[in-house]
């Protein structure tokens, strides 16, 4: 092979086919640029990019649109591997991607509407849109540059997101606990990559499992065990950063509260979606190390079972991990949010908590893959990770439908803290009617989406639990905090709708035919719909699943 | 059968990068100059990038190597902490416009 | 032409519809006309049910089967283990199949339903039309009539229903509009106790109904009349059915005022004294008497059954006397008296003979005519003195209320049983039921003494009535101060129906008695067709010496009654004092201490058990909750300063966490 056929390859084989997998992101950095150029080029165009965001996002969706997605169409896309291998293109991506975009549109009409008349709005769709297409790589990422990458570009924007309000002394000081945190996780992280690829001689996520595979087969030495588990702790100290998992959680409380409600809602959204996405790939690329990966430049093909059933130790690991941080994260989420008097503090502990429950599919995902003598069986783990897409795909409305009211509140009283809300039914009675749903669904409460997202969650979970008996453990706190999380979430209700008015002064009245209105009453009627059309969902959730094993 | 008494291999460089990691968490967790706190997590990052360079390297490492998947990520990572720093002193600078000091722990307005 | 089958969705659909109407008009627009729709509603049900019952006849004459059915539509259906192995299977009971449940809301005239219709509209209309002056300028004007309506509907869905099911539906809805109409002026404490003590004891009764008709269901896997009553022929004697009819009798005895369950009928007299006269006198306590009526084909099967019926009703008849003697609250009297005269309904059907159940149903017809003019009688009397009814501060009124006055009095001689007044007939035939049954039967001993107790109820009847009689219409005339310049004869709506009702009460039981056409007539039923060898024609004239004990026995009374109470006050007092050296006197003015017993017995320690589960409740439960609401609070409290804002605190926790997993893997 010479020269000029390797660039023929790489160019025509590789990296054309590559492209037209990605163009959602390539949109995404298009409309980045065209954003910035027209701020540069046209100097009298003071008004916000937001419709330029509209169109970019909307492209994005339309290209990057799960066709496959359709119940009728289910997995006719295999996982291909793009940019020699460094991504992954599937369904997983692409319906994940499409659900961040859904949210990305969302957020930005959001924004919109509660920052009307701001400046700093160039910045603001800029940085989120990089962000997101930080967030496309970590969905997408199959090589330990890219997870970097990926993380990196998702956080950088982020850190100068929560500082935006600069003249704010909490923005700033949010946005400085935040660079230095998440820098800090961020080299750990990078650290523990260090270990685990130069451990196992490649930096290809599959080959890395391959690799590990054929080490346990052969014998592994306890050097070996301690580099490589002391790795596989450090990269999930980046991911637990990004997820907020104890005891990596502390920026976002402080962030949250510190940061604009909108930034907030697109950290505790977005960031938390992509960065489930990245656990699950690498926990997938662990656990199950499929063919269809092999297309490494050392691709060296293994009997795929053995392979699998070698690698049983890294999965106990894995759920190991996974399992102990969910049960920890989401009863220190539940239990700090109690005594909270700041909405978004409060908001931001009962996202660390929802982390926790979302991290339990991954668990029972990785629990469920099965080796017997009769093959492989992995319809319990495309369950499992079903219901993660599904928990994500609700989460995505009620949160950012809470932290939406959050601010449309700020915006007419000028304060976050619960105690101000007092009395809001007799003036709002449509917006506090939307924020109980919200809260309700938070909780997962029939009849409301957070109940379907939270029973297919534990129903996987219970699954998962007559393989791995441990994770009976983990189902029990899961519920026990669901009946722990009812009662501050309630007491946000309490005060709205029975406390009274404030004598010196009077509750907002923001009534449900306004702009803003209208908005809650769009983010918070999903949550009515999902409950009785889950089935709407549960095909994507399925076909997103359906590549990952 | 010291590690003073080998050729130098990839466990030396292993030890010199832990060496750094751990100078750098300390760094990290006892700085309150955010500027030095910074300099912790570059001092994490290189002890990472030593990690990618010698693992890189057939030299040192021999036949199960990353090759040039750990150089190229030791130069991605390179400008993946200059990016982060861009922004982090950025960031502390603004600190500083609001809190008068670029102390970490005297913003502690958000807690509990 | 109006057959059969639309009469009879016209009967209770008329006033549903007007109820509905005034209910939803009668505040904004109809106002003091809020009458209007339900008393024409009420009227064109009577003439419809007047319509199928000469339809009936008509048909019975012709020979052809007495019974038409309409289904509306299927209510329930859950379909059992097989169509057709359940079908077979359901008319031997004890197997453990199970079975289609289905209940249709349907509606059959049969002669007793058509019986009951025709005096349960009759004399609603007239009730109704009384209370168009009773009720004149009254708030609820509106309220009242629209429960009226409503009452009407249920009653003659109950009346007309094909399936226990569905009877039991409307059973319990009679109830709420009792319910509703006796704290219809439920400002008053006492009406709204009231309401509610009748409601409450009314359930226990319910309960029994209730468990009545499961038992049915697993025994004969029906709940359809026709259908049980085909399965109890085939298993006569079976210990079920005795228990079945037991618990339908704990029902009856509830709706019927029976004793033990009687004491909620007084107590519902604050209401509105149309509706005692309508709901609490003439109609809706008979259910239980229609609703025996209804199973006789069970009782039939249980001498142990029909001891009970019969002992429960001698008891009461007897019991409901010796306490109307004394009270003096005229309404009351009246109340005691409608318990005591249901206690002789439920006495005949005990006797479990065809003409045993004749006779009680011809005395629920006569009953209902005269005791709804009584009460409205009292209500005239209570309209003119200013709502005052305690007969000891009355007197004279004869004068003053002449149409009152005298169709009181033909009230109290048709219900004391005066020759040829309806009273007269029906009590007699009931006399002469218990006599036969005592004659020729299993329990003679026990009939016997029902006959006696019987016997001298009647001598208690004449008295307990001829006593207000006296004291309210004779003698010094005395009116209260409230009465103020009002204090005359009610207006023409009232009297009108009053003189109506007298009439009846003065004719309707002689007619049926020389005709013999309604005992005839409701043998038709199938309830009633497999009653033994039928009597062949009712005694014209009763026995004759029947007729004459029964007599004697009125005129002595009536004399002693004048000879106390036109006296002078004395002579009653002396009474009193003679009476009570048994103690006697003082057992029937505190009523036999029933109530007091009842809260002696069942109250008190419910209430004492409420109050500890509510301590409990309060307490430990409450306290359990909270502290699952404070233990996580105090947790997240105490967790909350790891949250302390110092960032390099946050690294360093980072990297504890970091170690701390690593610990828990090397373990």
């Amino acid at each position: 092979m010479n020269f000029n056929e390797l660039l023929q390859d790489v160019v025509q084989k590789d990296t054309l086919a590559s492209l037209r997998a990605v163009q959602p992101e390539l949109t995404l950095c298009a409309t980045i640029i065209a954003i910035l150029l027209a701020k540069i080029l046209i100097p009298a165009w003071k008004q916000s990019p937001f419709h330029l965001t509209v169109i970019g996002l909307a492209t994005a969706m339309f290209v990057g649109f799960p066709w496959h997605g359709s119940a009728a169409a289910a997995v006719s896309t295999l996982a291909q591997p793009i940019f020699t291998a460094s991504l992954v293109s599937d369904s997983f991506t692409t319906v994940v991607r499409f659900f961040l975009l859904t949210f990305a549109m969302l957020f930005a009409a959001f924004a919109e509407i509660s920052t009307d008349g701001e400046d700093d709005r160039t910045e603001f769709y800029v940085l989120i849109l990089g962000a997101l297409v930080g967030m496309c790589l970590m969905i997408s990422a199959n090589h330990v540059l890219i997870v970097l990458l990926g993380v990196e570009m998702a956080s950088v924007p982020c850190y100068v997101l929560a500082g935006l309000k600069r003249r704010q002394s909490k923005s700033s000081e949010a946005a400085l606990k935040y660079a230095v945190f998440g820098a800090g996780a961020a080299g750990v992280m990078m650290f523990g990559l260090s270990l685990l690829a130069g451990g196992l001689g490649t930096a290809h996520l599959p080959a890395m499992a391959a690799n590990l595979a054929k080490m346990i087969q052969g014998g592994i030495s306890p050097q070996q065990i301690t580099i490589l588990s002391l790795g596989g702790l450090m990269v999930m100290v980046g991911v637990g950063f990004k997820l907020s998992a104890v005891p990596f959680h502390f920026w976002a409380p402080d962030v949250f509260e510190g940061a604009t409600a909108e930034v907030a809602a697109f950290l505790s959204v977005a960031s938390k979606a992509a960065a489930l996405g990245l656990l699950m790939r690498l926990c997938s690329a662990f656990a199950f190390p499929a063919d269809m990966y092999f297309h490494s430049p050392i691709g060296e093909l293994l009997p795929q079972a053995s392979l699998i059933a070698a690698l049983a130790p890294v999965r106990q690991y894995i759920v190991a991990i996974v399992a102990v941080l969910a049960a920890v994260t989401c009863t220190f989420g539940n239990l700090a949010a109690y005594g909270q008097t700041n909405m978004k503090r409060l908001l931001a502990y009962s996202t660390i908590a929802h982390a926790g429950y979302m991290m339990m599919p991954v668990a029972a995902a990785v629990a469920l893959i099965r080796v017997g003598s009769d093959g492989v069986s992995v319809d319990g783990a495309r369950d499992a990770v079903a219901s993660l897409v599904t928990y994500i795909s609700i989460y995505l409305f009620m949160n950012l439908a809470a932290f939406a009211i959050v601010a449309f509140l700020r915006n007419a009283t000028g304060s976050e803290e619960i105690a101000d809300y007092a009395g809001l039914v007799r003036r709002s009675p449509g917006l506090t009617v939307c924020m109980a749903i919200v809260m309700f669904s938070l909780v997962g409460l029939p009849p409301l989406a957070g109940f379907q997202a939270k029973w297919v969650m534990f129903y996987s979970l219970i699954e998962a639990a007559h393989v791995c008996p441990a994770l009976w453990a983990l189902l029990s706190v899961g519920l026990l905090n669901t009946i722990l999380s009812l009662f501050y979430y309630l007491r946000v209700v309490r005060v709205m709708a029975l406390s009274p008015e404030p004598l010196y002064r009077e509750a907002p009245t923001i009534p449900l035919t306004s702009m803003v209105g209208m908005y809650c009453g769009l983010l918070t009627a999903p949550m009515l719909l999902l409950f009785f059309a889950l089935d709407r969902v549960l095909p994507w959730a399925h076909a997103a699943a359906s590549t990952l094993f | 059968m010291s590690i003073f008494c080998e050729p130098v291999g990839l466990s030396h460089y292993l030890v010199v990068s832990a060496i750094l990691f751990v100078c750098g968490v300390l760094c990290m967790t006892t700085k309150r100059n955010v500027l030095g706190v910074l300099m912790g997590i570059e001092l994490v990052l290189n002890g990472a990038n030593l990690n990618f360079m010698a693992f890189g390297s057939p030299a040192i490492c021999g036949t199960s190597t990353l090759g040039l998947d750990g150089q190229l990520i030791a130069l991605f990572v390179i400008v993946l902490a200059a990016a982060e720093a861009a922004v982090a002193l950025a960031i502390a600078l603004n600190y500083y416009h609001t809190h008068a000091t670029v102390d970490v722990d005297r913003g502690n307005e958000l807690k509990g | 032409m109006l057959d059969i089958k639309t009469l009879l969705i016209l009967i209770p659909a008329l006033p549903l519809v007007a109820a509905v109407l005034t209910a939803a008009l009668g505040a904004p627009i109809l106002r003091t006309r809020s009458h209007l729709p339900v008393v024409a509603a009420i009227a064109l049900s009577s003439v419809a049910s007047l319509l199928l019952l000469a339809r009936m006849q008509e048909q019975a004459g012709q020979g052809r089967g007495g019974q038409e059915t309409v289904s509306l539509w299927r209510w329930a259906d859950v379909a059992g283990d097989g169509q057709n192995a359940a079908r077979q299977e359901a008319l031997s009971p004890g197997h453990s199949l199970s079975r289609d449940f289905r209940v249709d809301v349907a509606l059959e005239a049969d002669s007793l339903t058509a019986a009951m219709l025709a005096i349960v509209t009759c004399i609603s209309t007239l009730v109704a039309i009384y209370s168009i002056g009773y009720m004149r300028g009254d708030l609820g004007y509106w309220r009242f009539f629209s429960y009226i309506g409503l009452f009407v509907f249920s009653m003659t869905m109950l009346v007309s229903a094909t399936n226990l099911v569905l009877l039991y539906v409307f059973w319990e809805a009679v109830g709420l509009c009792s319910y509703l109409l006796i704290g219809f002026w439920y400002e008053r404490p006492a009406a709204a106790d009231a309401g509610k003590k009748a409601f409450l004891v009314n359930r226990i009764g319910d309960v029994g109904l209730a468990l009545g008709i499961f038992l049915i269901w697993t025994t004969y896997g029906t709940v359809d009349f026709r259908e049980v009553f085909a399965a109890a022929g085939n298993s006569a004697g079976d210990w079920r059915t005795t228990v079945i009819c037991l618990l339908l009798l704990a029902g009856a005895c509830g709706k019927s005022a029976q004793v033990p369950l009687h004491v909620w009928l007084p107590d519902a007299m604050e209401g509105p004294t149309p509706v005692s006269a309508l709901i609490h006198a003439a109609t809706m306590v008979t259910a239980g008497v229609y609703l025996i009526a209804r199973c006789m084909p069970l009782f039939a099967t249980s001498v142990t059954a029909q001891c009970a019926v019969a002992t429960v009703g001698g008891v009461t008849a007897l019991l409901g006397g010796i306490i109307a003697v004394t009270q003096t609250d005229l309404k009351r009297i009246l109340a005691y008296s409608t318990i005591s005269h249901l206690g002789y309904m439920f006495l005949a059907l005990g006797t479990g003979t065809l003409l045993g159940v004749t006779a009680g149903m011809f005395h629920l017809l006569t009953h209902a005519f005269f005791k709804a003019l009584l009460f409205l009688a009292a209500g005239s009397v209570m309209h003119a003195m200013g709502g005052v009814i305690d007969i000891r501060r009355l007197g004279g009124l004869r004068r003053r209320m002449p149409v009152t006055h005298w169709t009181f009095l033909v009230g109290c001689l048709a219900i004391a049983g005066v020759w040829p007044l309806s009273g007269f007939w029906s009590k007699d035939a009931i006399v002469l039921a218990v006599q036969q049954r005592y004659g020729s039967g299993a329990a003679s001993t026990l009939f016997e003494a029902l006959f006696v107790t019987a016997t001298f109820g009647v001598l208690l009847i004449d008295f307990y009535m001829f006593r207000p009689y006296f004291l309210v219409f004779w003698g010094k005339e005395r009116i209260p101060a409230v009465a103020g310049g009002h204090a005359q004869e009610s207006p023409r709506v009232m009297t009108a129906p009053l003189i109506a009702l007298a009439l009846g009460a003065a004719g309707v039981g002689a007619y049926f008695a020389w005709t013999g056409s309604f005992a005839r007539f409701l043998a038709g039923s199938p309830s009633l067709a497999g009653l033994g060898p039928a009597m062949g024609e009712l005694p014209r004239s009763g026995h004759e010496s029947i007729a004459l004990l029964s007599t004697a026995i009125t005129l002595v009374g009536i004399v002693l009654a004048a000879f106390i109470y036109l006296g002078g006050p004395q002579r009653a007092a002396r009474l009193a004092r003679a009476m009570n050296v048994i103690g006697l006197y003082s057992l029937s003015y505190g009523k036999f201490f029933f109530d007091p017993l009842y809260h002696a017995l069942v109250v008190w320690p419910l209430l004492g058990a409420a109050r500890l589960a509510a301590w409990f409740d309060r307490r430990v439960i409450d306290g359990l909750v909270d502290l699952f609401g404070w233990l996580p609070a105090l947790v997240g409290a105490a967790l909350r300063p790891v949250q302390g804002g110092l960032v390099q605190f946050y690294a360093l926790a980072m990297m504890l966490g970091l170690l701390a997993m690593l610990g828990l893997l090397l373990m």
